[in-house]
Formats: structure tokens, sequence, C-alpha cells
């Protein structure tokens, strides 16, 4: 089922969600990232049912769910400590909805197989207790017994936080294939990007209670909303600076220390208006010499000096210090490129700030 | 291989003026608790534990004794659980003037407590609980109400403890899955906090085993009625029966030592969180 928020406000405490709006359609999954503290938490426990808004609404296909009870809105929840109820077995925490929703048990009974063996946790049923599962297992045993009363949306807040990364890629991806064979509708809140780009079909940002841009991948990552969003793919890439000319759907900014580039704009700038624009580290590359340049890459190329180089696993992020401006940039590049580049701190290289994954905003 | 104890016995070896200061006190401490209950042990010979045996007041004070205690005990976790549990839960304006008006009971002089008692029960309110529905003072019901109100304030106290550290998304948890109010507080809050409950009972319950100024204001301290332990070993030593109030002074002991083993217990096997 579709759920759908209109300008909800919250106020908890001193924790406030701003005006905060959204829809998700049916079988789709929407993933909030922010961090901690930016209300990710205050906002499922409203969807929830926990607190009640101030203003706005929440429609569960259409139906007005905003000041229902939690018991009366059908939708599963995953809070981050999971919540298994610790003096119930295993097989008790998933029958526990069975109850309160007055499912039959043989019929509660055969859902649990079924959902047992999706999940695979068939072997976990008999255990007397929830505490001896490892944090894979909790978590899978959780999902079972929120999917036990068939809600219309589930809510998952943080589910990996508390997994060791092995296991969490392996359960990510699993969990992707779950619900696309339940056809679940999801509404995830996480922190981590790399989780968020991996499960989402809509992404959704959120700072400080306020839920800054919902869209795409390719929206959040290159046409951000607003510099809050930017910050969150843009490492050190943020510079200020004035537009000084201004084309057709592109206009010509250049900081202060005299960095000039070019950058794709669907907006009205004014020439002399301050602006701020940037870069993700991964869409800046390395022009290699004596390769001809594609037509993508012939403006924005400017000699920079490397400062230092790092090793992250699997990619390396390379600093740069851009000649004539003297401003300092980040990029990452995969690691089996790197190697063939041979680069190190103080080599001179050409790269290329790609134009069309530039983004630029007014200044706030 | 470099066990951790290869690398940690130096350390604990090495003479530490800190740890040994530590040490010094807590030996010190020990002793005089220690000599304390064990200097009237003289006092205890056979022929005075058989003789003990026989004794219907000794028997009659430790009778009254765990049953009003028990009473005051259940009443004070029946009423204070719900209350402890709103007070966990809520946030309300004047919530600081509620808690430390329901904390008074027990930090005030008992003896003072038994007197406000007292002087409620004659007041127009109290004479009509006392005509309609129970007799209070100078009564074993007397007992029951002035521990009761004691414990009480100390149910809460602890209860709301227990309550404040179960996570309020096991409750959101249950009701998302289609629980009530009702329901989630049978089958899941009470459930978790019930070794925190039961040992909060254990507690109020070897407290009001030792109340004596309340108690003895209230209900008075007439033998074979209103003598519960703590009035016996009072009045025996006040009529100068040492090895009578020691053997009693014992009774209390072991039942403490009980009290405070078994809380021990459920603690460590208790705990979910």
């Amino acid at each position: 089922m579709s759920i759908t928020l209109h300008g909800v406000r919250v106020e908890v405490q001193g924790f406030y969600l701003k005006d905060v709006s959204f829809k998700v359609e049916k079988g789709k999954c929407l993933v909030i990232v922010g961090p901690s503290g930016a209300g990710k938490t205050l906002l499922l426990d409203t969807i929830a049912g926990v607190y009640i808004p101030k203003k706005g609404s929440i429609l569960l296909e259409g139906r007005d769910i905003t000041r229902a009870r939690p018991e009366e809105r059908n939708v599963g929840y995953l809070p981050q400590n999971l919540a298994l109820f610790p003096h119930l077995s295993v097989l008790e925490n998933i029958l526990f909805g069975a109850r309160a929703r007055k499912i039959p048990l043989d019929k509660a009974q055969a859902r649990v197989k079924e959902l047992a063996k999706l999940l695979r946790i068939e072997h976990l049923l008999n255990r007397p207790s929830p505490l001896t599962l490892s944090g894979g297992e909790k978590q899978r045993v959780a999902l079972a017994r929120a999917l036990l009363v068939e809600p219309s949306v589930i809510l998952l807040d943080e589910p990996f936080s508390s997994l060791d990364n092995f296991i969490k890629r392996e359960l990510t991806l699993y969990l992707k294939e779950v619900f696309s064979t339940l056809e679940s509708t999801v509404i995830h809140v996480t922190h981590d990007l790399q989780e968020a780009f991996l499960l989402a079909d809509i992404l959704g940002v959120m700072l400080e209670g306020k839920l800054e841009q919902v869209g795409t991948r390719e929206d959040i990552c290159y046409r951000p909303a607003t510099l809050g969003v930017a910050r969150l793919f843009a490492g050190s890439n943020i510079f200020r600076g004035q537009v000084i000319e201004n084309k057709s759907g592109a206009v010509v900014a250049k900081t202060f220390q005299g960095l000039t580039l070019e950058l794709p704009s669907k907006r009205d700038f004014r020439i002399g208006q301050r602006v701020v624009f940037g870069i993700s580290p991964r869409e800046i590359m390395i022009i290699r010499p004596g390769r001809p340049l594609r037509a993508k890459v012939q403006v924005n190329v400017l000699p920079a000096q490397v400062t230092n180089v790092l090793d992250s696993y699997g990619s390396h992020l390379v600093f740069l210090r851009l000649e004539g401006s003297g401003e300092k940039a980040e990029m990452e590049i995969p690691t089996y490129v790197f190697r063939d580049l041979n680069i190190n701190p103080g080599s001179r290289v050409q790269v290329c700030f790609k134009k069309d994954y530039l983004w630029v905003l007014p200044e706030e | 291989m470099m066990g951790q104890e290869n690398f940690r016995r130096p350390s604990l070896r090495r003479p530490d003026p800190f740890h040994m200061t530590l040490v010094g006190l807590v030996a010190l401490i020990v002793a005089y608790i220690g000599l304390l209950f064990f200097s009237q042990i003289t006092y205890l010979t056979l022929g005075t534990l058989l003789d003990s045996l026989k004794d219907k007041e000794i028997w009659f004070a430790l009778g009254l004794s765990l049953k009003t205690s028990f009473w005051a005990a259940g009443i004070a976790v029946f009423f204070g659980t719900p209350i402890a549990y709103f007070l966990a839960r809520n946030h309300f304006r004047g919530k600081i003037l509620v808690d430390t008006l329901l904390d008074l009971p027990t930090v005030i002089s008992p003896v003072a407590l038994g007197a406000v008692l007292l002087i409620f029960f004659n007041t127009p309110l109290g004479l009509w609980v006392q005509e309609r529905l129970f007799p209070v003072v100078f009564n074993v019901t007397g007992i029951i109400v002035a521990q009761a109100t004691i414990t009480l304030s100390l149910v809460i106290r602890l209860v709301k403890a227990v309550f404040e550290t179960i996570d309020p998304h096991f409750e959101i948890a249950a009701r998302v899955l289609g629980e009530n109010r009702w329901g989630t507080f049978w089958r899941v809050t009470l459930p978790l906090a019930r070794p925190g409950i039961l040992s909060a009972f254990i507690l109020a319950w070897a407290r009001a085993l030792g109340e004596f100024g309340a108690t003895v204001t209230l209900a008075g301290a007439t033998k074979f009625k209103t003598e519960t332990l703590p009035i016996a070993i009072y009045l025996n030593l006040a009529s100068v029966r040492i090895e009578k109030a020691v053997v009693l002074i014992w009774i209390l002991i072991i039942l403490s030592c009980l009290v405070l083993l078994s809380v021990r217990y459920l603690y460590r096997r208790g705990i979910y969180f």
C-alpha cells in the first residue's frame, strides 16, 4: 500500500520534525539518510503512532491515520534495538501479533513456517530465548515478527547499525530480495550512504528535523536542493564564489581565489550573484596524457599537484592543490585505476571536473 | 602467547598506597559491623535457644511480623506498581512536587509519620474509615497501615527505576503488532519488570519487618496483640530480659540476611537489559 505524509510537524521534548512531506508508492522503498540526531527515529515513531503530529496528515492508502492509535495502523516497525521480547521464546516472539490481531493459531503457524523459510530462520524457531541469537539472526526474527501480521508499510530504523560489515552487506542484499518478493512498501532510515544507495527506490535526506530533499539517486547526488544535502556527497569539494558569465543552461562561476568552472544550471543566476558550487570526489577524473579528450571532458580541465594519497579499501583518495588558484580538492578513484596511474604526493596531473556532475546553489 | 594474566599480575602485586588504603578501610568497617552483630552471641546459650522454641511470645511476634509485613508489602506493590509506571512514562507539570510528596513518608522520622497517622485517624474522615471499613488505632490493621504507608514510597521509587530502564520501544513494538495499552502492559511491560518488582516486594517486606517507630505510635505496644518482632525486642529490653531480646534480634538478622541474599540472586538472574 502507498503511504503519504503531508506537512507533518511534530514536537517532542525539544525535538522537532518540520513539515515533512513525501509519498511512497506500493512496493517501493524510501530510504531516508541523515546523521544521528536528525530526527529519523522521531519520524518513524510518528508514523508508527507514538506521537501525534501538531500539523499535517499521514495517509495509508488514502486512509487518514494521523490520529489513529499504533495498534490501529497496521504498520510493521523494527526499532533500532529490534525490541525482541526477552521473556518470550523465538517462536512466541514471532507469533506475538497473532493474538492481538486475532489470527487463528493454525493459520498463524502456517505463516510462521512460510516466513521462516523465506528468512532462513527455521533452525531458530525452537530457541527458548532471543537473547542467544546473533545480530543477523535477531534481525531476521524481528522481521518475521513484523511480517506475520501482514503490515501495509514496514518501518526500519537503522536495521544494520549493530552488525559487522561482513554480515551487513549480505543482509542488505538479502533484505532487498525479501522485500521485492513480498512487494512490501518500506521506509528505511539510516546514516549509511552505501546502504541507502543499495536499497533505495527513492532517497530522502533529513537534517535537523527537516526532510531537505526526496528524489532519485541522481537528483540527490547531482542536483542537491540544499547545501546540507550537497555536503553529504561533496567531501571537501565545496567552493564559494560568484557568477561571472551566464550561458544557456550553464553558468561560469569563479571562486575568490580564482578557480573558474563551467557549471550546469537550470536556475537563473545574475552576473555577480554569490553562489556555492561543488562536485563529488568520484566525479573528478584524471586526464591521461596523450589520450584524445572526449567531448564531455573538454571543459573544466585544470592542472593540479597531488598533495596526499590515502587508500580507502577499493578506492584511493587523492588530495589535490589546483594550480593557479591554489584551491584544494579531493578525488576518489577506484584502486584498479589508481594502480595504472603511478601517482604519488608531489605528482603533477591534469584533472577534469566533469561539468554534468557539478552542482551550483545560491549562497544561503 | 602473552596472555592477559601475564600482563595484569605485576600491576596487581605492586604495593599501591591507594589500593592499600581502600583495603584497610573496607576491612575496618567489615570488622566493625561483624563485631556489632556477633557481640551478643554470648547470650545465646543452648538453653536459651531451646527455651525460646517453647516461648509463645516469640512465636506470636514472629507470626504477627511475618503476616503484617507480608500484607503491607503486598499492598505497597499492588498500588505502587501502577503509580510507578505512570511516573516513569509521563512528564507533566508539577511532577517534581508529586515525586517529592510520594517520597516523603520514607524520609521523615517514622515516629513523626506514626503521629501524623494517629492524628489523621482521629479526624472525621479517619474516624469514618475506622467505623465503616476497619479499625486502625491500637489495632493489628494499624500495623499494616503504618508499614504499608512507609513501604509504598519505597516501592514506588524502586519500581519506577525498573520501568525507566525498560526501553519504550518494547512497548511500541507490541502496540504496532496490535496490542492495546492494557495488553502491552500485561504481555510485555509487566513481565519485563517482574524481577525488579519482585525484588522491590522483598525489600519492602524487609523494611516493613523492621518497622518500629510508626507502628508503635499508631498501633501501640500491647503484648500478644500488636507485638511485632521489633516491638517485642523493645518490650523485652525495657524489662531487662536481654537473652530473649537477643534471640529476637537474631531472628531479625537471619530474616534480613535471607532477604538481602534473595534480592541479590534475583538481580543476577532476572536482568534482561
